[in-house]
Parts: C-alpha cells; structure tokens; sequence
C-alpha cells in the first residue's frame, strides 16, 4: 500500500490549527504577562502588530534555518552515535542568543517539547526529525551544561517538520507568524470579555504587517542570519509572569 | 542654509596592552576625531581613559566608529566625560559603531552616559564584541528617545557579543518616538541597559537572586551566562542601575593581590 504525501499547504493547516494536540493551549503568546504586567486591553491589536514584525520573525527564521540546514540530509553527523548535531545546535545556540529572557526560552522549550511528540508521531521516517529528535535526547542526558546546547524550542522542531514536509520558506514564516498571532487571540478570549470576531480581525492585521518582511526572513540561510528583533518590555513581562502562582496560562 | 552632511567614518580608538618590561603601566594607544581620548590613569594592568567630543556630534550622515581593543589580561575603564545628543539629521540618519575585542581575561567597564536621540534624528547604533577566553565585558548603555519636550526619533540598537564558542547575545530593538509599539518600550522613552558578559570558559556561579541595586529593572540571565540588566521608564534619572562600574587596582596592603583588578560599582 503506497501512501501519498499530504501537500505542504495541508500541513500548513494542520500545524496551525488549534485542535491539533502540540501543547498550544496552555500558552497564550505572552499576551497574559502583557496583561499582567499593564499594558491596555487596547493595546492589543498594536502589540500583536508588534509581535508579528520582531519577535515573530526571531521564531520564524529559526525554523526557516532549521529547516533549510535538514532538508534533504541525512542524519550523518555526531547524532548518530549519540550525540548532539552541528546543525541543530548551531540554530539552538542562535535562538538562544537571541531570546535573553530565560522564561521565554523555558517556554518555548517546553513548547518544542509538545511539538516534538507530533513530529515523531507524525513524521517517523523523516531524517530532520530524527536529527532533532536525538539532539533533544543528547541535550537532556547533559542538562545545565553552562556551554552545552540545549533542548531545541518550538521554532527548531517547527523547522524539522517543515524541512519533512517539504513547505517553501516563506509558508513557514507565515505559518510562525500566523500561529503567534492566532495563539494571542485565543488566549485574550478567555482572559477579556469581548466579541470573539474582534481579535480575528487582528490575526490578519498582524499578519498583514509582516508580510514586508516575510521574504527576507524566507531567505535566511545559516543561524546567523537568523532576525534578532527583540521586545524589551514583554521579556521582562514575562520574567514576572513566570513568578506568579495565579495564572491561566504557561507564558 | 545648512551644511552638507559628513558621511565618511570618523574612527576613534583606543588600544590598551601590556607594557614592555614587567611591572611597567600597560601601554595605552590612541586615535582621535570626533571623539578624543584622554588618558586618566594607568597601573600594571589596567588603564583609565575617558572620551570627550571634539566638536557637535551626531549630526545627520555623520558615522562614529569607536574601536576598543584590551589585550591579553589586561584591563580598561572607559568613561563618557559628556553625554550625547543624535540631533535631527533633516532626513539624513547617522551611526554610532562600538567595536570591542577582548583578549583572554581582558576586562573592559564602559559605564555610558545618556545617549539622546532627539526628535528628526535616525540613529543606528550598534555594538559588536569578540571575548577572548574568560574576558569579562561590563557595558551600560542608557538610551533616551527626545530631548525634554520632545517625543523623540528614531533609533536601532544592535548588539552583537560572541566567544570562542559562539553568540552570547544577539539583540536588535527598534524604537521610533512618534510611533510607539506595545511589548518593545510601549510609551517609555529611556531603555537602560546593563550588559555584563564572560568569554568561555566562565566558571564563575551565577550571583543569586537579583542583582544588588536594581529595584524596578529586570535581570535576564542569558542561556550562556552573563546577564542583561534592563530598565525602562520616563527619565534616565529615575534609572535604579548603577551609575558607574570601573576597575581599580587592588589597594596595597589589603592581602593578597586578584589575578585581576577588582569591580567597583557606584
């Protein structure tokens, strides 16, 4: 029996839609540390626009690295005795530089986690996700290795995926951007009374001022091209956040 | 009528090593233009030296170029004798490029006064360091978008600081005064920030807790040591960050000499 492949545009739907069990629920985009942390229910649909054009985009090229860097190869290096892989540690240790809130680095880790259990259910013979896979189990058999790598987040296992199914680097940046956007929206409905159709209105606006950089961010071809657009007022939201004991949401 | 802009880069550098013979003061060499440098004081192996502007700076196309380099176990203290102020560049943006290279266990404390970026101004700003083997780096960087009155330009901050063994942090922040974003620095107009990094191998234990003296900031512990110390608000005034790191040489008479001269925060 020969299965065909999915198109890539369908496992574009599938990553992006909440009913898809990766762990997405339990986050809200740092919309509730924004919250927590004062900033206007009006201020949303601005902050959300400014979410979609810089930290957005560090996920994004992330995960359009990731994937450029496995496509295609096979798992030939050190990750086939065990352990970590050059090229995923060399995204990780990217990313990483580029995310100095050590809350958003724990949950995005936490999310790649999720993300992971979908990929090696989903794509078991994929070579990228074999790679990440092993990365992952060699950097939990060394935690808190000062300068070892570590765990790969969300955005490296979302390149693995991409890189095994095949979808044009600018899909994977707007899925990221798309998934970001649509999680803070989901969220503020349970955190803000307001009409459900409001906050849609601003996944495609966020998504629509992204979309100039989309094919730069598509472009990025080694880790250090990857963005590095940070948000100095949700880092520290989110360290606070990560303090309370009396919330809805991970980060 | 105003003058044309100056676009050629304008470097000003400062190069501390040791000296020839042992014991000697470390030898201080230095470039001057539209920054100069003076020496301060010099000891066996750190140096002191502030940097003053030699004219109106930064003006539209103007490009500063400010290179420190620390050799091997050697350390600096960099001071600003004055702050600076990115005037409005009527269209023309302007830069202000710090290059740092540290040798093995070389230390630079550079405690930067404001750097204000007036209404009209578009500023890149950008910092990029190479640490050599346990260099330890101590930066502040306060930057204030408008002069009193004004809401303030347009600037890009970018940080770029690697080892041997790769990124320690890569940032870049862009804020515009007319055009606040939610989550970068929403309405706030100062962006403070304390950077204080180590070149593997580092096996210095984290400090616990928050650090000494930052009330109100928030210390970000990156995934490979060092930390990010960051304030925002309404004033540089109200800014609880130390207002001044330098090394100093170890006191005579107090025991046994550090491998390195000490930090002293004030």
């Amino acid at each position: 029996m020969t299965f065909l492949a999915p198109h890539p545009a369908t496992v574009a739907l599938l990553l992006a839609d909440a009913r898809l069990p990766g762990g997405g629920h339990a986050h809200s985009a740092s919309l509730e540390p924004a919250l927590r942390g004062g900033m206007a229910p009006a201020d949303v649909p601005a902050w959300m626009v400014g979410r979609a054009t810089t930290v957005s985009l560090v996920e994004a090229g992330t995960a359009v690295v990731t994937a450029r860097l496995l496509a295609g190869a096979g798992p030939v290096t050190a990750a086939d005795a065990g352990g970590p892989d050059d090229r995923v540690d060399g995204v990780v240790r990217a990313w990483a530089a580029r995310t100095p809130s050590p809350a958003l680095r724990e949950a995005s880790r936490l999310l790649g986690r999720g993300y992971l259990r979908v990929a090696r259910t989903l794509w078991p013979g994929s070579a990228a996700v074999r790679v990440v896979a092993r990365h992952d189990a060699a950097a939990r058999r060394a935690p808190g290795a000062p300068h070892g790598t570590g765990t790969p987040p969300r955005a490296v296992v979302l390149g693995a995926i991409c890189a095994a199914a095949g979808m044009p680097p600018a899909d994977v940046v707007r899925l990221t951007v798309y998934d970001d956007a649509q999680t803070a929206a989901s969220a503020l409905l349970k955190l803000e009374p307001l009409d459900p159709l409001a906050p849609a209105r601003w996944v495609l606006d966020a998504c629509a001022a992204a979309e100039e950089h989309v094919l730069r961010v598509a472009a990025c071809a080694t880790p250090e091209d990857i963005p590095a657009s940070g948000a100095p007022l949700t880092e520290g939201w989110a360290e606070a956040h990560a303090h309370e004991t009396q919330r809805l949401f991970r980060a | 009528m105003s003058t044309p802009p100056r676009t050629d880069v304008r470097l000003t550098s400062v190069e501390v090593d040791r000296g020839t013979v042992p014991g000697a003061p470390v030898r201080v060499r230095t470039r001057d233009d539209l920054l100069a440098v003076r020496t301060v004081a010099r000891g066996a192996e750190h140096a002191e030296v502030a940097l003053v502007a030699t004219g109106a700076v930064l003006l539209g196309g103007d490009h500063v170029a400010v290179r420190v380099h620390v050799a091997d176990g050697c350390a600096l203290t960099l001071t600003d004798v004055g702050g600076t102020v990115a005037y409005d560049g009527d269209g023309a943006s302007c830069r202000w490029d710090v290059e740092v290279r540290l040798g093995a266990g070389a230390r630079l404390a550079w405690a930067g006064l404001p750097f204000v970026v007036s209404t009209g101004a578009d500023v890149t700003r950008s910092t990029d360091a190479v640490l050599g083997a346990g260099a330890r780096l101590l930066l502040r960087e306060t930057v204030v978008l408008g002069r009193d009155g004004e809401r303030g330009g347009r600037v890009v901050l970018r940080s770029t600081v690697h080892d041997d063994r790769g990124p320690l942090l890569v940032e870049e922040v862009v804020a515009a005064g007319e055009r606040p974003v939610p989550g970068v620095l929403g309405g706030r107009r100062v962006i403070d920030t304390v950077t204080d990094l180590r070149g593997a191998p580092d096996d210095a234990p984290a400090p616990p807790g928050p650090l000494p003296g930052t009330d109100g900031a928030v210390t970000l512990r990156l995934e490979r040591g060092g930390t990010l110390t960051r304030w925002l608000g309404a004033s540089a005034h109200l800014s609880p960050l130390h207002r001044s790191h330098r090394w100093r040489d170890h006191p005579p008479g107090t025991g046994p000499a550090p491998a390195a001269p000490c930090l002293e925060s004030a």
